[in-house]
C-alpha cells in the first residue's frame, strides 16, 4: 500500500492515531502537501457518500471531518504557509446568526469546507450582522455561509444579505444559509444563492455555486 | 442466527387469577369435559381413564390425568428449521416472530394493488419474502394454494414453504392423511433425526366450545413422531366462549389441556406448545376481530398461564383487521407486537395478516418486519453502568461542547434503533425521492427480496415432490 492509500484508509476506517502517522511518515518521505490534502479530501468525499446512502452515521462523518481537519491544520497548513501558497478551492466564511448559539451544525459543515479543501474562516455564533460585513471586507471569501437554528434568529439571515448590499457587498460573495427551520423556499425569499440540508449536500452547493463541480 | 430476547415485562394477571382460572378450567374438564366425533380418540381416553359416554362421544377427563400430562410434558421445545442455526427455542419467554398463519383465502396482490383468490405460487412468494427478512423467525404463510386440488392444498403449501425456507415452519396438517404427509417431509429432511431435530412444529386447533374433531386424530401422528404440537385456540367471545374474558380463557383452556392430555398419553414428553386464546367478535359485523385490545390482551393471559404450567407459548402479534396496509393496520400491528413481546410469547405469528386473516398481505408483512424491530429494540431497554453512564466522557466534554465525535459515541451508536423502511429523512429529501408512503416503500421492497436469485436444495426438492404426486395418487383416486 502506497502511503497515501494509508492515508486514505485509515481516515476510511476511522482512526486518527493511525492518519496522523501515516500523515507524518508521507511527509517524511518527501511526499507533497497538495498530495496529502487530496487523498483527505478523497477520503472524506467517499464517507460523505455513504453518509447519503445511510451506510455510515452523522457520528462518523463528523469523527472523520474533525479528525480531518486536526491532521490538516497541525501538519500541512504549516507547510502550504511557508510556501505562501492558498486554497485552490476557494475561502468561505461561516457563522451562526444574531440571537443563535446553536453551533454545532455550523462546525460540522465548517469541518467539511475545510476537508475538502476551503480556507474556512469560523466567525462563531450569536455573530451580529456588522461583524459579518466587516469579515466580507476582510477576507474577500467566495462563500458567505449563516446558520441558524431558531426560527426567532432566522430574520437575521434576511438583514446580512440586506446589509451585504447596502455595502455593495452582495455580489462579491455567493451567500449560502443553513439551518433546521431554513427552507429552500427561505432561501429564495431572502435572496441567498444556496441551500443545502445537511453538510456534505452544503460543500457540494458551493462547489457548484463556484463552478468547481465534480 | 436468531436473537435470544427475553419479554414478559408486563402483567395484570395476579397469581390468585391464574389459580382460579386453572381451577375452574379442571373442574370443567372432570364435570362438563370434552365431547368428540372421532371413535379413535373417544376409545383412547376410555382406555386411559377418562370417563366416556360412547353414545353422546362426551370426554369427562379427571384431575389427576390432566396433572399427570403436565408433568410429562417438556418445559423447552425447539424447532430446527433445515438450517439448524436458525434453530427457535421456545421457553422462558423469549420471543421469536413468524410470517403469516395459516392459509388466507385472498392476497392482495403487490403488483395491481387488488386482492385475489391467491395460488401456490403466492405461497412460494410469501414463503420466499419471509425467508429474507430478518426479523421474522419463523415461517406460517399469508397466501394459500387454492389452484390445486383441495383434497391435497396442505400437502402442496408444505411442499412450497418447506422447498423455500430453511427457517424453522409452523404450519396446519389437519388430519391424519396430511400429518402423514407432513412427517414424511420431516424424514425427508432430516432422515432419523426428525424427533430429535423438528424442521417444524405443526398448528392443531379444537372446535370450540370443547369439541375434539375427527381432524384432530392427527394429534396421534404428531405425538407418536414427537413433532412439536402447536395450539391456537380462540373460542369467540359471546359466541363459542362466554362474553366475559375470564369465562373464554377457561373454555380455551380446557381445549388446550385436553390436547396436551392427549398428547401425553399418547406419547409422554411430546414435545406441545400452548396457545388459549380467546377471539374477540365483533358484535356489529360479526368478524373475528384481530386488531382488537382484547385479542392482544389474551398474549398476557397465555403468557401466565403456561408459565405457571412451565409450557413453551404460541401467539399473535402483526396481525390486522384493515384490508389494506394503511395507518389501522399499523397502529394494530404495533398494538398486538409489543403486548405479545412485552408478554414474553415464544412464538408470535400472524405478521402480514390484513382482514383478520382473510387477506395475506406481503407488503403488511415487510411493514411488520419493521414494526418487529422497533419493539426488539424496546424490549432490549438499556443498561445503566458505569460505561452506558459515561461520566467521564460528559466530564471531558463539558457544558457547550458536542458528543458527536467522541470514541465513547462510536463505540456505542449502533444500539440505537436505525429505521430500514419507514421514512426518516428531511421532507426536502423525501419530496426529490419520489414523495413513498410506507406502503409504495414495501412494495419496492417486495418487488426487490422478490427478484434475486434463489439457491434451492435440487435433491430436496425433488423428494418433496415424490411426497405430493404420492399424495396426489392416494387422495384423487377415483376421481
Amino acid at each position: 500500500m502506497s502511503e497515501l492509500e494509508i492515508i486514505r484508509e485509515s481516515l476510511l476506517n476511522l482512526e486518527p492515531e493511525k492518519l496522523v502517522e501515516s500523515v507524518k511518515a508521507s511527509l517524511a518521505k518527501g511526499v507533497s502537501p497538495e498530495n496529502i490534502i487530496d487523498a483527505i479530501t478523497d477520503a472524506l468525499r467517499v464517507i460523505g457518500e455513504k453518509f447519503e446512502r445511510g451506510e455510515l452515521f452523522l457520528v462518523h462523518l463528523v469523527a472523520a471531518g474533525e479528525a480531518a481537519k486536526n491532521v490538516i491544520s497541525e501538519y500541512i497548513e504549516p507547510l502550504l504557509k511557508e510556501k505562501g501558497r492558498k486554497s485552490k478551492i476557494g475561502r468561505v466564511v461561516l457563522g451562526t446568526v444574531a440571537g443563535d448559539i446553536h453551533d454545532i451544525g455550523k462546525n460540522i459543515v465548517a469541518s467539511m469546507f475545510f476537508a475538502a479543501g476551503f480556507d474556512v474562516i469560523d466567525l462563531g455564533k450569536d455573530v451580529p450582522v456588522q461583524n459579518f460585513i466587516e469579515a466580507v471586507k476582510k477576507h474577500k471569501p467566495n462563500i458567505l455561509g449563516m446558520s441558524a437554528l431558531l426560527s426567532t434568529s432566522l430574520p437575521a439571515q434576511r438583514e446580512v444579505i440586506e446589509a451585504l448590499k447596502k455595502n455593495n457587498l452582495r455580489e462579491k460573495v455567493k451567500v449560502m444559509v443553513g439551518g433546521a427551520p431554513v427552507t429552500a423556499e427561505w432561501a429564495e425569499e431572502i435572496g441567498a444563492d444556496g441551500y443545502a440540508e445537511d453538510a456534505v449536500e452544503a460543500v457540494r452547493v458551493a462547489l457548484k455555486l463556484l463552478g468547481k463541480e465534480e | 442466527m436468531p436473537t435470544r430476547l427475553k419479554g414478559g415485562q408486563i402483567s395484570f394477571l395476579s397469581r390468585e387469577d391464574i389459580e382460579k382460572i386453572h381451577n375452574s378450567t379442571l373442574q370443567i374438564l372432570s364435570e362438563v369435559g370434552m365431547k368428540s366425533s372421532s371413535k379413535r380418540i373417544i376409545d383412547f381416553f376410555s382406555e386411559n381413564g377418562a370417563e366416556v359416554n360412547q353414545d353422546t362421544g362426551s370426554i369427562k377427563i379427571p384431575e389427576s390425568l390432566v396433572k399427570e400430562a403436565l408433568k410429562k410434558a417438556p418445559n423447552k421445545v425447539t424447532i430446527y428449521g433445515r438450517d439448524k442455526k436458525k434453530a427457535i427455542e421456545l421457553e422462558d419467554k423469549l420471543i421469536y416472530f413468524g410470517l403469516g398463519g395459516t392459509p388466507t383465502p385472498y392476497i392482495l396482490d403487490h403488483k395491481t394493488g387488488e386482492w385475489r383468490r391467491p395460488g401456490k405460487a403466492d405461497v412460494v412468494n410469501a414463503t420466499r419474502l419471509g425467508e429474507a427478512l430478518p426479523e421474522m423467525d419463523f415461517i406460517m404463510t399469508i397466501a394459500g394454494a387454492f389452484d390445486v386440488p383441495y383434497q391435497v392444498e396442505y400437502i402442496h403449501e408444505w411442499e412450497a414453504i418447506l422447498s423455500n425456507t430453511t427457517k424453522p415452519v409452523v404450519y396446519s396438517a389437519p388430519g391424519v392423511f396430511n400429518s402423514e404427509k407432513v412427517v414424511q417431509m420431516g424424514k425427508a429432511i432430516k432422515g432419523e433425526e426428525l424427533e430429535k431435530e423438528p424442521p417444524f412444529g405443526v398448528y392443531v386447533e379444537l372446535a370450540s366450545p370443547l369439541l375434539f374433531t375427527v381432524s384432530n386424530e392427527n394429534i396421534f401422528i404428531l405425538a407418536e413422531n414427537k413433532v412439536p404440537i402447536v395450539i391456537g385456540q380462540m373460542p369467540q367471545l359471546g359466541a363459542t366462549a362466554p362474553v366475559t374474558i375470564a369465562g373464554a380463557a377457561v373454555v380455551s383452556n380446557c381445549e388446550n389441556l385436553a390436547a396436551l392430555t392427549l398428547a401425553q398419553l399418547i406419547n409422554p414428553g411430546s414435545p406441545f406448545v400452548f396457545g388459549a386464546y380467546m377471539g374477540p367478535l365483533d358484535m356489529r359485523t360479526a368478524r373475528l376481530d384481530y386488531g382488537a385490545p382484547e385479542f392482544a390482551m389474551g398474549n398476557i393471559l397465555v403468557s401466565r398461564l403456561a408459565e405457571h404450567y412451565g409450557l413453551p407459548t404460541f401467539g399473535f402479534g402483526g396481525c390486522s383487521d384493515s384490508k389494506l396496509p394503511d395507518a389501522q393496520a399499523g397502529a394494530e400491528v404495533m398494538m398486538n407486537s409489543l403486548i405479545a413481546s412485552l408478554s414474553g410469547i415464544n412464538l408470535i405469528h400472524d405478521c402480514g395478516y390484513l382482514a383478520g386473516g382473510s387477506i395475506g398481505s406481503l407488503e403488511m408483512a415487510v411493514i411488520c418486519n419493521e414494526v418487529v424491530s422497533m419493539v426488539r429494540r424496546i424490549i432490549k431497554g438499556f443498561k445503566v453502568d458505569e460505561e452506558t453512564l459515561a461520566l467521564d466522557v460528559i466530564r471531558e466534554v463539558g457544558p457547550g461542547g458536542h458528543f458527536l465525535s467522541h470514541p465513547h459515541t462510536l463505540k456505542h451508536v449502533s444500539t440505537l434503533h436505525l429505521a430500514d423502511l419507514f421514512s426518516k429523512e428531511s421532507e426536502v429529501k423525501w419530496a426529490k425521492l419520489g414523495k413513498k408512503d410506507v406502503r409504495r416503500k414495501a412494495k419496492e421492497r417486495v418487488d426487490e427480496i422478490l427478484s434475486r436469485h434463489e439457491i434451492e436444495d435440487k435433491v430436496l426438492n425433488e423428494k418433496l415432490r415424490e411426497i405430493v404426486k404420492q399424495a396426489e395418487k392416494e387422495m384423487l383416486r377415483g376421481d
